[in-house]
């Protein structure tokens, strides 16, 4: 059996890995490179361009930039779309010196390796490559240089240490390289040289004047620029080398050749598919008037799709079509996803035109919609969902069919607390509106909010036999006032004392309290001393009412109040009951309906049985009788319905609203 | 969910792997220290010790009774997993039978009358992938096999063509668990290594729900040769694959100081719950509105949560139905929530370190007059909006605590000029900018400097000249006469920033007000 643990075998086998662990860049610093590049925009005409309603479009005349500028916006894409799919991918650039030293310049000394946060590490990528532009003084002649190229794998021999290359562990242990980890560090040259076997001479003498082939195996990416003909891109292992690649891309018509080239580079180092969303419905406004309906296209760039066959998709390759289906609102039963399929991050392969632009806020407005594969044989993959996920765009697929995981629902009658009918829905009501949390201002959430929530459920009665101080009518207006998350104003906490005081005078004429026989506590207690019992059992129940919601927004005034229960009480509370009604209340040891059993925990041992007899009482219902109209129902059912004379009897309300 | 157990049905099945010595003590000893297939009663003749087949059959017992305690939902009301028993030989399955009793009884039965066979791996497979097509849920497939006399079965498979191949596996939905009975000599390596090729053919690569249940602890091993079949440890091990299969989850439900047991179906152990491992302590955090759930992460797996046994013990003699429960007073407070309009509420909760869900009523989609609770999963990760959901998850996420993607509207983000419509459109938004000088002069000078922290980071020298043409037009527009100047001063610092010459230098304004490049966060 393996014996990793499962726990660690289902989080390894779903997470999407890419191939690479690192990219390292080397730019050439040549005059070619800063001369004009072929490929650059044709101008474009008002009309014909869908993203810019200005007039700014009319004078994009025949721009040509450079291979330099070319260069550095492929790698801005490539840094884009790896950091859009994953924020923690690391790359470095680097560049050629006046002495063919290699320049690290990105990141610069003082940044990490990896970038830091998104809102500043695209910041700190434009401030550190605009000191390219200081290095054109220096730019050479020649092409890349041994020693040049040498400077960098010298820079990755620095990064030996780095966890990222300690794949010594693909060497200790062959086996445990497979398709689902990192298992190269790609390396990018950008170069003028045109001679192939330069080209590979250079990297290989560079590699083992470093001795660095052992550390990890190499994948080299050149790009030569300005090829005098156009080539399909070649890859071939570099003789006497162990484990060292090198694929050779012929750049001939231009700048978008390089981006594209560029691109089908990343697909690989990340293991990247693309799919097109088709079909997406966008209305136009037309001037004549009236409103046409058009489709567009949208390219999407994603880690690779697991097929229904449980194969993952080949990177790169060609797009996988999916037709926009329908959206979707909320959480569908039906939509399962498929075994191991896990939400993928997606980015936009061209954010800027307008279909994307109209896709990517659709989707960031919370929207989500199916999208159906129109290759089902050849790519295996029917359906997905794209949809928001902590922020960014996800895809994910579904199974095809309508599996649900609940279809099905056992009666409740036969669960634990099924059968129960009298539960305080009003109070947990209540409380479950007074901890709604707002994502927007209240993430993350500070553990003082968690300490509230003990606070307020300290002590908390599941059902209405659990309480004394809630069966009372007269203490509606104290709780009103307590529990309502409303200001309240002095006319109002006045009522809550007088509430206070007519009670105290219950218990100075010894007035029999409801629900005794029921009570959580008190129904342990043997009847003759259980009325003597009840009211100090009442007092502590309140006083724990109020605790709890002294820390409201009213806290002073609840504390106020408080103290002046107190201040009135005839006698101090009793400690030993708060900690006993606590217990009873977290252990929600309710002794059940069946009274004739419970004996008291007070009973001497040598009462005779007889005299036990007399602690066996059946429950008494001058109180329980409230509950009892005939309109309890079952738990689930009918729970608004009240006989229309009882609406108006407040008595009533407190009791039995939710039955 | 559902479970197939097969059990091969092969000469070498009838093959014992013990010595049975009836008298030994030792022997006695080892019997009464089996847990779960304690039916492995000693034969009335000492001299005929248990066969591979009994074995296999006594499993498979064990494995009927922990199944019985693992709950799924059929029809309304909470049954035991379904098992399908059969046996499989050189014609496919045979013997099939729902119950457990009834599968022993064939066996008894054909034991007497249907001639042993050889293996035959690939009839095997095509009468599952028939049978699947059957079971509407996920399954597990358990295949108990012998290690030896199967070269003729494995040599069939393997003589099969990739896409025959491909027609057998992988099994659609299927977990497969191969439990091989032998010694574990030289002479069962082929075996083995051909059941971990199936198991690779039926999970695909990287992937592992799928299991070859063969330890070495299985057999004890004093050479390469001399090796014997450890009975106790045979018993751990079929132990061990029913836990993993039936294991039941449940979770204690904390609203604050209250607390109630609850039970998730399916099991997130299992492979229809998707192999999760949350904690066994689930605190509600609060409740959110549903309207707002629904634009965070999408949730990956739903479970129906079951009220469940505060007293699994047994330690309370009142009937548990009557006994007050935290999930159902939740239930009928989100359901009471539920009907008022604005209202809706759902219940966020912690399952897992840095893992979240929420838990909401649902209806049963037949009646819809049952309700019930469920638990949607999030998936792992401490953040189901772009920030983290509790303060103690901050230094997870602190590294990308911002992690805001390129496309986001919350991002700075420029675009980089891969298309004319990226060129077109900053160049645009700075145009329509400088129209509403000087009122929004912050704003133009915010973008002139993000384009051209751009232009300079791409050594892009000739966009200066085009973002000059497109201030020149809006310019001759302008009728406020700071708003010309304004956009005259700022053509003159574009202009030597094309010839080079204010390389990463600040904009400053006809009011003297410098704007660095590099103050704002993009």
């Amino acid at each position: 059996m393996s014996t990793r643990t499962e726990n660690s075998r289902s989080e390894e086998r779903k997470v999407a890995r890419p191939n690479a662990f690192r990219t390292v860049f080397l730019l050439e610093n040549s005059t070619a490179l800063w001369s004009s590049a072929p490929g650059s925009f044709e101008p474009v005409s008002e009309e014909s361009t869908l993203s810019s309603r200005s007039s700014a479009t009319s004078f994009v005349a025949q721009t040509e930039w450079t291979w330099i500028t070319w260069i550095l916006e492929a790698v801005f894409e490539y840094c884009r779309i790896a950091w859009d799919i994953f924020p923690s991918y690391g790359v470095s650039i680097h560049g050629s010196g006046p002495n063919d030293e290699t320049l690290k310049l990105y990141p610069t000394s003082g940044q990490p390796d990896q970038p830091s946060s998104s809102t500043t590490r695209f910041r700190d990528l434009r401030i550190a490559m605009s000191a390219v532009s200081q290095l054109e003084r220096f730019a050479k002649a020649a092409s890349m240089s041994i020693s040049s190229a040498g400077s960098v794998f010298e820079s990755i021999r620095d990064l030996e240490n780095d966890e990222l290359l300690s794949a010594p562990v693909y060497y200790e242990n062959i086996e445990n390289v497979s398709s689902d980890r990192p298992f190269y560090v790609r390396i990018v040259i950008v170069t003028t040289e045109k001679d192939e076997l330069v080209l590979v001479n250079s990297v290989r003498e560079s590699i083992m004047r470093q001795n660095i082939g052992y550390i990890t195996r190499f994948e080299i990416a050149v790009f030569i620029c300005s090829s005098p003909e156009a080539k399909a891109p070649s890859y071939k292992k570099i003789d006497g080398l162990n484990d060292a690649y090198i694929t050779l891309y012929y750049i001939s018509t231009g700048g978008t050749e390089l981006l594209e080239a560029f691109k089908s580079c990343l697909a690989w180092d990340l293991r990247l598919s693309r799919t097109i969303v088709t079909d997406i419905p966008m209305r136009e406004d037309v001037k004549t008037g009236g409103a046409a309906s058009t489709s567009y296209n949208v390219d999407m760039f994603h880690p690779c799709l697991i097929t229904e066959q449980k194969t993952q998709s080949r990177p790169g390759g060609t797009p996988l079509r999916m037709k926009w289906l329908k959206p979707v609102k909320g959480t569908t039963f039906a939509h399962v996803p498929l075994d191991d399929a896990l939400p993928i991050r997606t980015t936009p392969s061209d954010p800027t035109t307008r279909p994307t632009q109209c896709l990517v806020g659709y989707v960031l407005d919370g929207n989500a919609v199916l999208l159906e594969s129109q290759e089902v044989e050849k790519s295996g993959v029917k359906i997905c969902k794209l949809f928001l996920s902590g922020g960014k765009i996800c895809l994910l697929q579904l199974k095809s069919g309508t599996e649900r995981v609940v279809d099905d629902i056992p009666s409740l009658l036969e669960v634990p607390g099924g059968k129960v009918t009298n539960y305080r829905v009003k109070e947990m009501c209540t409380l479950l509106k007074t901890i709604v949390l707002d994502p927007k201002s209240q993430f993350p959430i500070p553990s003082q909010a968690l300490s509230r929530q003990k606070k307020m459920t300290s002590y908390f009665p599941f059902i209405y036999s659990d309480s004394l101080a809630y069966l009372l009518p007269q203490f509606v207006p104290l709780f009103e006032v307590v529990a309502s998350p409303e200001k309240k104003d002095r006319s109002e906490w006045h009522a809550a004392r007088n509430a206070i005081e007519e009670v105290l005078d219950m218990n100075a004429q010894n007035t029999l309290l409801p629900g005794l026989n029921t009570h959580v506590v008190l129904s342990t207690i043997p009847s003759g001393t259980r009325r003597a019992e009840s009211y100090a059992v009442l007092w502590v129940e309140l006083d724990m009412i109020l605790e709890a919601y002294s820390n409201s927004s009213e806290g002073d005034s609840v504390r106020s109040l408080r103290d002046y229960l107190h201040a009135r009480l005839p006698t101090p509370l009793r400690s030993e009951l708060r900690t006993l009604i606590l217990d009873r209340v977290r252990r929600h040891s309710y002794p059940g309906s069946n009274t004739e059993n419970r004996v008291g925990t007070t009973v001497p041992e040598n009462t005779t049985e007889g005299a036990q007899g007399l602690y066996k009482r059946k429950a008494r219902p001058e109180f329980e009788g409230r509950l009892k109209f005939g309109r309890m129902g079952k738990l689930y059912q009918n729970l608004q319905k009240l006989e229309k004379g009882q609406r108006e009897d407040t008595t009533l309300i407190h009791a039995s609203l939710e039955l | 969910m559902s479970s197939i157990i097969l059990t091969e049905w092969s000469i070498s099945m009838c093959e014992s792997l013990l010595n049975w010595d009836d008298s030994s003590s030792k022997q006695v000893d080892r019997l009464s220290q089996l847990q779960n297939i304690k039916s492995l009663q000693r034969q009335p003749q000492s001299s005929i010790p248990p066969s591979r087949l009994d074995l296999a059959l006594h499993a498979t017992r064990c494995l009927a009774e922990k199944s019985l305690r693992y709950p799924s939902i059929v029809n309304g009301s909470l049954q035991s997993e379904s098992i399908t028993y059969a046996t499989f030989g050189s014609a496919g399955l045979q013997n099939v039978s729902s119950r457990y009793e009834d599968f022993r009884d064939g066996i008894a039965l054909a034991t007497a009358s249907q001639p042993f066979t050889k293996a035959s791996y690939v009839s095997l497979f095509s009468s599952l992938q028939m049978l699947l097509k059957t079971v509407k849920t996920s399954a597990y497939v358990v295949v108990f096999c012998s290690t030896t006399g199967s070269a003729s079965a494995i040599s069939e498979f393997r003589s099969l063509t990739s896409e025959q191949r491909l027609a057998l596996l992988p099994l659609p939905n299927a977990d497969l668990q191969i439990v091989p009975i032998g010694k574990g000599s030289v002479e069962d390596f082929e075996a083995l290594d051909f059941f971990q090729e199936l198991i690779t053919l039926n999970d695909g690569e990287g992937r592992s729900s799928s299991k070859l249940n063969w330890s070495p602890n299985f057999v004890k091993r004093k050479s390469l040769q001399k090796s014997y079949f450890d009975l106790i440890n045979f018993d751990l091990a079929i132990d061990a694959m029913a836990k993993l299969l039936y294991r039941p989850f449940s979770a204690t439900l904390f609203l604050g100081e209250l607390s109630g047991r609850v039970q998730l179906v399916p099991s997130p152990m299992s492979l229809r719950g998707g192999f999760q491992s949350f904690s066994e302590d689930f605190r509600i955090l609060g409740t959110l509105e549903k309207a707002v759930v629904d634009k965070l992460s999408h949730p990956l797996r739903t479970y129906y949560v079951l009220p469940s046994d505060n007293h699994p013990n047994g330690a309370s003699n009142v009937n548990p139905a009557e006994e007050p429960h935290l999930a159902p007073y939740l239930h009928a407070s989100l359901r009471v929530l539920a009907t008022h309009p604005n209202q809706p509420l759902v219940l966020l909760v912690c399952i897992g370190k840095a893992w979240y869900g929420y838990i909401e009523p649902t209806e049963d989609l037949k009646t819809r007059k049952k309700s019930g609770l469920v638990l949607q999963a999030f998936p792992t990760g401490a953040t189901i909006t772009d920030r983290p959901v509790l303060d103690e998850d901050l230094d997870a996420t602190s590294v990308h605590g911002s992690d805001i993607p390129s496309y986001s509207t919350g991002s700075s983000f420029i675009p980089v000029y891969t298309s004319v419509e990226a060129v077109t459109s900053d160049i645009g938004r700075v145009s329509r900018i400088s129209r509403k000088l000087p009122e929004r002069k912050e704003a133009f000078f915010t973008e002139l400097n993000k384009l051209r922290l751009h232009a300079f980071a791409t050594c892009n020298f000739a966009f200066f000249e085009q973002l000059i043409r497109a201030l020149e037009k809006e310019r001759v527009l302008l009728k406020d006469g700071t708003a010309m100047a304004e956009v005259d001063n700022v053509m003159q610092q574009l202009r030597a920033d094309g010839e080079k010459l204010n390389t990463m230098g600040a904009l400053v304004s006809i009011s003297g007000v410098q704007y660095p490049i590099v103050s704002q966060s993009h």
